[in-house]
């Protein structure tokens, strides 16, 4: 039969089964559902624009008006002229700290306790409390800061010092670095391991060699994350001292002197600066804030695209 | 004309449908044998507590087991109505065992191709393998016992027109015992049982002895006398033919020896 | 009726050879001599009081149903096992006469001498040119000239050199499953080992490169004596020297039933578990 039309006719049974396979595509329920699940959204959405709106509405002018002059002027009682030159010198030498301290210590830590540790008791208790540690709120190691690095080894840093509240940070960070190498490392195949091992490698060997590279970018990514962390966290400088202060930028100080002496940092000029009474420093102190969104946004786009760099060569 | 006696002890009037008749009553027989054999057709004895059957592979292999006994049976029978229309000189009998042959050839090529099939598709190895190789080596010598049987019943239709060279004793006794030999060596394979193939085997040596005694008899008639030598010959034949299906019988026997113990021995050096 | 052996070439007697003992090889071959070798996880007993010799230079397949302590056999011949926390060994495996678990044999330079491939190819994530030169460097090789030598003939050596020559630099995942365990005999190759151990390496493959890789065995039983843990009934009829046959008894470990030729396994095993099982009528 020549020409036959699209439209079949089907047969009794092969109707049913249309109608069977076709099933209720209209289903009230899961609509109602889908428009929960998309309220919520649209609430975070809703609170995320709040805050930025809020915050550029007040900052961007006067980031438009005074442009660069703003992001290296350093502090001053004067809201015209204040910027926040310092405490971006301040956050990058905290950076440095953090890097310095909790990058090698804590990725050691995470090895030692991913591939050598034998799962005693002791092994499980040190890793329970590692991630316990993480938990722990900010300001509770402010105080460990101010006890131990400002007061107890006051004449090494020169007590409420940019040097004591990076030690400080630094320790805040060190239980995050940990878990996230760890978890990196543990998402190591095993199978990688024994091929190695299967041709005469020793333990050392596997690690450098194979667990590294593979564990690599999950660990890179948790150290840029790590960073934007450590930037962001405002009460632990509190305590450790650079609240009011500035750098010591005398010409003819040294380099130690800097470093024992006073100092600032991002968000703890954003926090002096809302105290103030004044409108303008309020304006002054949002655009702070954006900078410092900028800056973390800025560090999680470069951690997503070195991610995403390593996976691919994978 | 008094009723005599075949060497398989039927009546000699019965045409060649009651003779299928019989063979179905020995069948049904030999069925029993198999049906009521514990285990699967290569292995009779008792299954452990462990014992995951293959089914399809089972099934295979009692369906050509009972097909070579059937054909065996029909083996059987021929030898019987060969040397049935021998002793008798019936030349219709004789024909009808010789157009019988066909079904016996038939049979072992279904076989063939059932094994064939089998060990493609099912992969066997070590006792299911040596099962199926066993009877396929059984179905051949089954068939080449069975042109043995229909050569009998050509040198039967050949003497049928004359008159019998002599009382015919040791003939139909050999054309019995070789029959009886036919089934013996079956229902050993049936129940792998080693030792009725031994004994089946060993029994070969009074079809020889028959075989030697009409051998002698014969050539005394024919030396006697020029017209006996036609007739003479043609029952020298049928004796050989007759011997050489005991000489199968003993290779099948040594078949079933391979196939219950997995070694080569043998049965008549 | 005779029957071949593809190892001897030439048809075997007439009457089948019985070989249920432990030493059917002479003494000054083997390889490997196990003497009532059980393997713990803690307190499970996984492998138990295993005796068995293992002939130089051909194959040996190990087979049984799952569970029964092939792969934990297999892997306590190159000290695997002592990566999982809690494994022992109790009894004795013997390396060319050498206690392999004795205290002063270092794993490092077992595994260097005895290799293993594994059941799903594992290559490094790195290029193929590394993943087969990183064993001889830990070895201590140096010079580019050296490992390139050596990179080239071991994936000559494990039949894959043609279709990887003008790609070393690309990583070895991006082969198919069947080069990639090719790969991965390379590598195991590539550090010159005495034997190599290979625990199912077909399974995760299709059925062509399963049969390439049997035949690469055949050709690599020349240089290096081979054992097999493999599920694969048929395989190890087809591939391999002599069969070992395991199973787990009622305190589910797992022990030797039977050993012998493989053909003679597969033809007419002495033992009537070998026989149900070969069979394919083992549960």
């Amino acid at each position: 039969m020549a020409g036959q039309p699209a439209t079949v006719r089907l047969s009794p049974a092969q109707e049913a089964v249309r109608r069977a396979l076709e099933g209720n595509r209209f289903n009230v329920g899961q609509l109602w559902f889908q428009l929960l699940l998309l309220g919520s959204l649209l609430v975070v959405f809703v609170v995320l624009i709040t805050l930025l709106l809020d915050v550029l509405q007040l900052g961007l002018p006067v980031l438009l008006e005074r442009g660069v002059d703003f992001l290296t002027a350093g502090t001053s009682s004067n809201a015209d002229i204040a910027g926040i030159g310092q405490g971006i010198f301040g956050s990058l030498l905290i950076i440095m700290f953090v890097a310095m301290l909790a990058f090698p210590i804590g990725i050691g830590a995470a090895i030692y306790l991913e591939e050598y540790a034998y799962d005693t008791r002791l092994t499980r208790f040190l890793n329970a409390s590692v991630r316990n540690l993480a938990g722990v709120p900010a300001i509770v190691y402010g105080l460990l800061g101010l006890a131990v690095f400002v007061i107890f080894l006051g004449p090494l840093t020169g007590g409420r010092s940019v040097i004591a509240g990076g030690l400080t940070m630094g320790v805040l960070v060190l239980p995050i670095v940990v878990i996230t190498t760890a978890e990196s490392l543990r998402a190591v195949p095993q199978s990688i391991r024994e091929a190695g091992y299967g041709v005469g490698a020793t333990k050392w060997q596997v690690i450098r060699s194979h667990v590294l590279p593979y564990a690599a970018p999950g660990i890179l990514t948790g150290s840029i994350l790590t960073i934007a962390r450590a930037i962001g966290e405002t009460a632990p400088l509190i305590l450790a001292g650079g609240v009011l202060g500035g750098f010591a930028t005398r010409p003819g100080t040294g380099a130690v002197e800097t470093l024992q002496g006073p100092y600032t940092a991002l968000p703890l000029i954003i926090f002096n600066w809302s105290r103030q009474p004044s409108d303008t420093f309020r304006e002054i102190a949002a655009a702070a804030i954006i900078a410092l969104l900028v800056f973390i946004l800025l560090l999680n786009a470069t951690a997503i695209y070195l991610r995403n760099r390593f996976e691919r060569r994978w | 004309m008094e009723q005599e006696r075949t060497p398989a002890g039927r009546p000699t009037n019965e045409s060649a449908g009651e003779v299928d008749q019989r063979d179905d009553v020995v069948q049904q027989q030999l069925d029993a044998i198999v049906h009521n054999a514990a285990g699967d057709a290569a292995r009779p004895e008792p299954r452990p507590a462990y014992y995951a059957s293959r089914d399809t592979l089972d099934r295979e292999m009692r369906e050509i087991k009972d097909e070579v006994l059937r054909m065996g049976s029909m083996v059987a029978a021929q030898i019987g109505a060969a040397i049935d229309a021998l002793v008798r000189h019936d030349p219709e009998a004789a024909t009808a065992t010789i157009v019988g042959d066909g079904r016996i050839n038939e049979a072992q090529r279904h076989i063939a191709s059932l094994i064939t099939t089998t060990i493609a598709t099912q992969q066997p190895v070590a006792r299911d393998l040596r099962f199926l190789l066993s009877l396929d080596h059984v179905t051949y010598e089954l068939e080449r016992m069975g042109d043995h049987a229909g050569s009998v019943a050509k040198q039967a239709r050949k003497l049928a027109p004359n008159p019998p060279l002599k009382q015919y004793v040791d003939l139909p006794r050999m054309g019995e015992l070789a029959a009886e030999q036919v089934r013996g060596v079956l229902r050993a394979l049936v129940e792998l049982d080693v030792d009725t193939a031994r004994e089946v085997a060993a029994k070969d040596d009074e079809m020889d002895h028959l075989y030697h005694s009409i051998f002698d008899d014969v050539l005394v008639l024919m030396r006697a006398d020029p017209d006996n030598v036609d007739r003479g010959a043609r029952i020298l034949f049928a004796a050989h033919y007759l011997e050489r299906i005991g000489d199968r019988v003993t290779n099948v026997a040594e078949d079933v020896v391979f196939l219950a113990t997995g070694d080569i021995e043998d049965l008549n050096p | 009726m005779a029957v071949e052996t593809r190892a001897e070439g030439h048809a075997i007697e007439l009457r089948p050879v019985i070989a249920n003992e432990a030493t059917s090889v002479p003494a000054p071959e083997a390889v490997f001599r196990l003497e009532q070798l059980s393997c713990w996880y803690g307190p499970f007993r996984a492998v138990k009081d295993i005796d068995l010799a293992v002939g130089a230079k051909r194959i040996t397949a190990i087979i049984g149903p799952s569970g029964t302590g092939k792969s934990t056999l297999l892997r306590a011949l190159n000290r695997m096992n002592d990566l999982i926390e809690g494994a022992h060994v109790t009894g004795q495996v013997t390396y060319h006469g050498v206690e392999l678990y004795a205290p002063e044999v270092d794993p490092v330079e077992v595994r260097r001498r005895i290799g293993m491939v594994f059941q799903k190819p594992n290559p490094f994530p790195k290029t193929i040119y590394e993943n087969v030169a990183f064993g001889p460097r830990v070895a201590g090789v140096r010079g580019k000239d050296k490992l390139d030598e050596i990179v080239e003939s071991s994936l000559r050596r494990a039949a894959i050199w043609d279709e990887v020559k003008d790609k070393l630099g690309s990583l070895g995942t991006a082969l198919s499953g069947g080069q990639q365990q090719r790969l991965c005999i390379a590598r195991a190759i590539a550090v010159e080992p005495d034997v190599i151990l290979m625990d199912e390496p077909c399974s995760a493959l299709d059925p062509v490169a399963t049969l390439r890789i049997e035949e690469l065995m055949w050709e690599l039983k020349q240089n290096y004596t081979i054992i097999i843990v493999t599920h694969n009934m048929q395989q190890a009829a087809r591939a391999s020297d002599e069969t070992v046959f395991l199973t787990m008894d009622e305190d589910r470990a797992g022990y030797l039933v039977e050993k012998g030729p493989t053909a003679q396994l597969f033809t007419n095993p002495q033992n009537r578990l070998t026989e149900d099982y070969v069979s394919g009528r083992f549960g």
